[in-house]
């Protein structure tokens, strides 16, 4: 880590940063696979905390447009923000080859429209933020050993 | 050829060309090659704005979804990516969400209108007798926007 630059903001400030305008929106740009990760999945919960499964489109629409025209500078298109969207509602939607920076730009900009439109507290939106962590953290492999004394013993030979 | 004389005469020149189309083994295909036709690609979006706005206005727009799987499914083509979303764009444009397609090139439009014009003769395909009145108001309506 530079000792001149200051260490990249968390996503939670990011998202409050962003929803109050204080951040340009090219600015977040995720900095790592895990970074995205925990973006994608925080989108994720934002998304579910906002709608249901079986929402109208038109309110996700309106939601998506909002999004959209607050953030005009970032460009993002609406129809592929409204397909993450559903997609993170669990709709099976075609949502392939929506390009990386694209779906980061709608992760970021979009849950911090959410966050608005909840009206979620600073503490709320970290709170949302830990448990993106938590889930994007890698499920250890279990290790190759396995505990001997567990196992049932084997049958005596005829 | 699926259409008859009867439906022939009814239509203008330029309708006249697209049931010609409509009738051919790739609809869609001889559709997109009237492309040189200003009359007869004028008439084929009206048709698709008709044929679209009767088949999903009042309907839950996800419902547009699922017919684009299906259509580009009947097409061998891929479902998941962004010709399907292209694809809903420009329906859903048509049904009264004009943004959501301003990106698409216009060749690009008219490709995936001829796919769900061609689609309306998809085997068992609607009445003849429906044909006719979906490409009459078709008519009328390019002639008025003339």
């Amino acid at each position: 880590m530079s000792a001149v630059f200051p260490p990249p903001p968390r996503l939670g400030h990011l998202l409050q940063a962003v929803s109050r305008q204080d951040v340009p929106a090219r600015l977040g740009a995720p900095l790592s696979d895990t970074e995205r990760r925990v973006w994608e999945i925080a989108f994720g919960l934002m998304v579910r905390r906002r709608f249901l499964t079986d929402s109208p489109l038109a309110e996700i629409g309106r939601s998506v447009a909002t999004a959209v025209h607050f953030h005009a500078a970032a460009a993002l298109p609406a129809l592929d923000a409204e397909m993450l969207v559903r997609e993170a509602l669990g709709e099976k939607v075609p949502v392939e080859d929506i390009d990386a920076t694209v779906r980061s730009g709608v992760h970021l900009l979009l849950s911090a429209s959410l966050a608005d439109e909840l009206a979620m507290t600073d503490g709320e939106l970290d709170d949302l933020v830990k448990q993106a962590e938590e889930l994007a953290a890698p499920i250890p492999e279990p290790s190759g050993e396995e505990d001997v004394s567990s196992r049932s013993a084997p049958p005596d030979a005829p | 050829m699926v259409q008859n004389g009867t439906l022939v005469q009814t239509a203008t020149a330029a309708g006249r060309h697209v049931l010609d189309a409509l009738g051919e083994e790739h609809p869609a295909r001889s559709l997109s090659r009237l492309s040189d036709s200003p009359g007869a690609v004028r008439l084929l979006r009206e048709l698709f704005t008709v044929a679209v706005r009767r088949s999903f206005v009042g309907r839950d727009p996800r419902d547009v979804t699922g017919y684009v799987r299906d259509l580009l499914e009947y097409q061998s083509m891929p479902t998941g990516g962004a010709l399907a979303r292209e694809a809903e764009a420009v329906i859903r444009s048509a049904v009264g969400e004009p943004d959501l397609a301003y990106r698409i090139p216009d060749l690009r439009r008219f490709e995936l209108i001829c796919y769900v014009v061609g689609d309306l003769v998809r085997p068992p395909g609607i009445p003849p007798a429906h044909l006719i009145d979906l490409v009459e108001q078709a008519e009328r309506r390019a002639e008025r926007a003339r």
